[in-house]
């Protein structure tokens, strides 16, 4: 199952055009435009696919006992 | 009295620098050493003035690259010419078995340096190896056993007054040749009573504290055959009080700003009530820390995982241990395997990240058994957060298991992970190894009915695997239903590695691997396949990228900045855009949904990785026109430019001009941290001539 803040549409996603929005000196009508074209423009997000995609090295110690690193997102 | 405590090293033998940086290594380096710390924090109540050296931090300042000037010393002489120069007259060293061969050359040192210290072992591996380790080892006078705050200081006192030690509950020691063993000293009741452990005898840089552990309680009721704290804890389960606990992350996070805490205790969730009073009460506090734990998937339920959450638990530690129900039965751990399938999706539907961790290498387990567990933890991986671990079994000390097998000790080179965590292990530990099994059993195997050869690679292979083609492995076991026959036509495949340990780790096995699915398995095994194909073209396309890394850290300006025109938009460093010809986001989807997917989508796509705090890999679709401005963010041009590029290829969308596009474009690449924007010469010899609040914004 997807996670809610993974999501490619809905409140997430309206979330990011609006944050870009309040970034632009643009007038109400020109918000409504470039709200258009920024659900357009939005990335979506596919997976996390790891950390060790073409390291040289890759160490991974298996911590017993240890919580795993949280999420940061 | 002066005495100093030594806390046990988790990372051993790891003598490469740059591996020893690693983020993994890092992390554990940095972990604080609880049990030696609150020993110190109650010999302070006591009026000693302790001394604390950490060898995981010593190990640490030992492998850095730019201290080469050690490196002729091996680290047991190292560390050993460090306590050389302390003072003391008691040195307490804790214990564990990863590390105490090393340990137990260090005493040794140490009995030359201070031949008139008393040398005493403590902790969870001295303890259940007292009476073997004193009549091989003369240079240790006195062990501790089990839990040490109130024994040691009693110790203490009577080694300075010159007082008989045969009063003292829970010591072992050597009395004019011979060795006694007092009886069990009481478990602590109270852990309230305790003080809060000495933090701040290791001074620590208030940078590395923003997560710290913290110890929640102690003992566990379960009896698992292969676990040893059941005897260290007299399987007394405690937890200290909610109020106790808020007041202890309070503290810490007043004095080194600590947010994010691990609750330590073997098994936090065994009390629901106890666990539910906590949340409130964290709640209720104001707090807003983060927390990590260790659970059951049988002591947590859907409920309590959603209070969990909103009181800041975001990592739970799951020991699953097999996915075998036979397995289950065998190794006394009992889990329902469907409720902790079930369990570990409704933890990440929670937004916790749960470590799945199983332990292959039973002598009971089959092949069948291995199939099954290699099967629950690749169907868990889907879920992201989830990270899985795979120990292959090490006889502990003081273990059912250990009684059970004690005659059949195997010592053929193979290393559990949990016993030996490097890729050589030191020549002078090998023969204290070999000459006493019954001190150090975990360095041993058992034998199995599956070659134990073929489990270690099989978990090598594994964790290898998932840490950088983690969806391949999906893919292969969701192809396939037995993940097994695929390692099986690997292995057959595979020039057999000088190094295993090395070569699983490095970015020659991907490529290999790679090479062998296409032989292999899209040749023969799968000619079919749909994900495979799709997402080996990803796999090579970023790992291509990633060669080709050289984005460099260049001064970016805040993301507050407005987005001028002079400015030069690249991008960001660790983010690599690759170009593939299938639908991978599909085949993810279907991967995710456990689908077999029917047919996929084939045309161009561009995709960025970028790399997140954790180190982990986020890969993202970028939209055509989005794909465009990026790829124009080359480091070189300005805003300006880019946009008038951009404009002569495309046209207006959506009524919205082409220029403003490319302009909203660069906003949303800076807001998804693919794109920083630098300040040219140009503009900064112009910004100085009018001063930077002149600069015209550029609006959409």
């Amino acid at each position: 199952m997807t996670k809610k803040k993974k999501a490619a549409g809905g409140k997430t996603a309206n979330t990011e055009v609006a944050f870009v929005i309040k970034n632009l000196d643009a007038s109400p009508e020109q918000r409504e435009h470039f709200g258009r074209v920024l659900d357009r423009l939005k990335p979506q997000f596919v997976a996390e696919i790891g950390a060790g995609v073409g390291s040289q090295i890759e160490v991974t110690v298996c911590n017993r006992f240890k919580p795993p690193k949280p999420p940061k997102k | 009295m002066r005495v100093c405590l030594v806390a046990a090293p988790t990372v051993a033998e790891l003598e490469d620098g740059p591996i020893a940086q690693s983020t993994d290594l890092r992390d554990m380096a940095h972990d604080v050493p609880l049990g030696i710390l609150s020993l110190a924090a109650v010999l302070e109540q006591n009026d000693f003035v302790p001394y604390v050296i950490d060898l995981n931090r010593l190990f640490s300042e030992y492998s850095w690259p730019e201290q080469g000037s050690y490196r002729h010393l091996d680290f047991c002489s190292f560390a050993a010419a460090r306590l050389a120069g302390l003072q003391f007259d008691v040195i307490g060293f804790s214990t564990m078995c990863s590390s105490f061969p090393l340990t137990l050359r260090l005493a040794q040192e140490i009995r030359q340096t201070h031949p008139g210290a008393s040398i005493v072992l403590g902790g969870p591996q001295a303890s259940v190896v007292d009476e073997a380790t004193l009549a091989a080892f003369a240079a240790v006078d006195v062990i501790v056993r089990g839990e040490a705050e109130v024994t040691f200081p009693r110790l203490l006192e009577a080694l300075a007054d010159g007082d008989d030690l045969s009063r003292i509950p829970g010591i072992t020691y050597r009395l004019q040749g011979k060795i006694v063993r007092n009886p069990n000293a009481p478990v602590i009741e109270d852990l309230d009573s305790l003080p809060l452990p000495a933090y701040h005898l290791l001074a620590r840089d208030r940078s590395l504290c923003f997560r710290l552990a913290i110890e929640v309680g102690r003992g566990c009721p379960f009896g698992c055959t292969f676990c040893s704290t059941n005897d260290f804890f007299h399987r007394r389960f405690r937890l200290k009080s909610p109020a106790r606990l808020i007041q202890q992350m309070g503290f810490l996070h007043q004095t080194y700003g600590t947010e994010s805490f691990d609750l330590t205790h073997d098994m936090f969730t065994v009390d629901r009530k106890r666990v539910v009073h906590f949340c409130e009460a964290l709640l209720q506090s104001g707090y807003k820390f983060k927390w990590g734990c260790s659970a059951r998937t049988d002591c947590v339920d859907r409920d309590l995982l959603a209070l969990m959450s909103r009181a800041g638990c975001n990592a739970i530690f799951f020991g699953i241990e097999t996915g075998s129900p036979r397995m289950q039965k065998v190794i006394q751990k009992g889990l329902d395997l469907e409720e902790a399938a079930r369990i570990i999706c409704l933890t990440d539907q929670e937004g916790i990240a749960t470590t799945v961790s199983t332990i292959i290498g039973h002598p009971e387990e089959e092949k069948q058994d291995l199939a099954l567990t290699v099967g629950f933890v690749l169907d868990a991986l889907p879920h992201e957060d989830v990270n899985p671990q795979f120990n292959v079994l090490a006889p502990l000390a003081g273990t059912p298991l250990l009684t059970q097998n004690r005659d059949r000790l195997l010592f053929d080179g193979h290393y559990s992970d949990m016993s030996h965590q490097g890729w050589q292990q030191d020549p002078a530990d090998r023969e204290l190894i070999r000459a006493f099994p019954e001190i150090f059993p975990n360095f041993y195997g058992l034998p199995t009915a599956v070659d134990r050869g073929y489990l270690m690679e099989l978990s090598r292979f594994f964790m290898g695997a998932e840490r950088r083609f983690r969806w391949l492995l999906i893919a292969l076991h969701q192809e396939t239903g037995d993940l097994l026959t695929v390692f099986d036509a690997w292995r057959a495949w595979r020039q057999e590695p000088a190094n295993p340990a090395k070569y699983y780790a490095s970015i020659e096995f991907s490529r290999h691997f790679q090479a062998f699915l296409k032989a292999v398995y899209l040749a023969k095994m799968k000619p079919a396949s749909i994900a495979v194909p799709g997402l080996l073209e990803l796999q090579e396309a970023l790992e291509a990228e990633s060669q080709d890394d050289t984005a460099s850290s260049g001064l970016f300006e805040p993301d507050e900045v407005a987005i001028t025109s002079d400015l030069i938009p690249r991008r960001a460093p660790g983010v690599h855009v690759v170009r593939v010809t299938t639908d991978v986001r599909a085949i993810f989807q279907a991967l995710r949904s456990k689908q077999p997917l029917q047919r996929v989508v084939r045309g161009p796509r561009v995709l960025a990785a970028s790399k997140s705090d954790d180190d982990r890999l986020k890969l993202m679709e970028l939209p055509r026109l989005l794909a465009d401005t990026l790829f124009l963010c080359e480091g070189q041009s300005t805003v300006q430019e880019i946009v008038r590029r951009f404009s002569r290829r495309h046209r207006a969308v959506g009524g919205v001009p082409a220029a403003q596009v490319c302009r909203l474009s660069l906003e949303m690449l800076r807001k998804h941290e693919l794109v920083g924007f630098l300040r040219s010469a140009s503009s900064i010899r112009a910004a100085a001539n009018r001063g930077l609040d002149s600069l015209d914004p550029v609006t959409a």
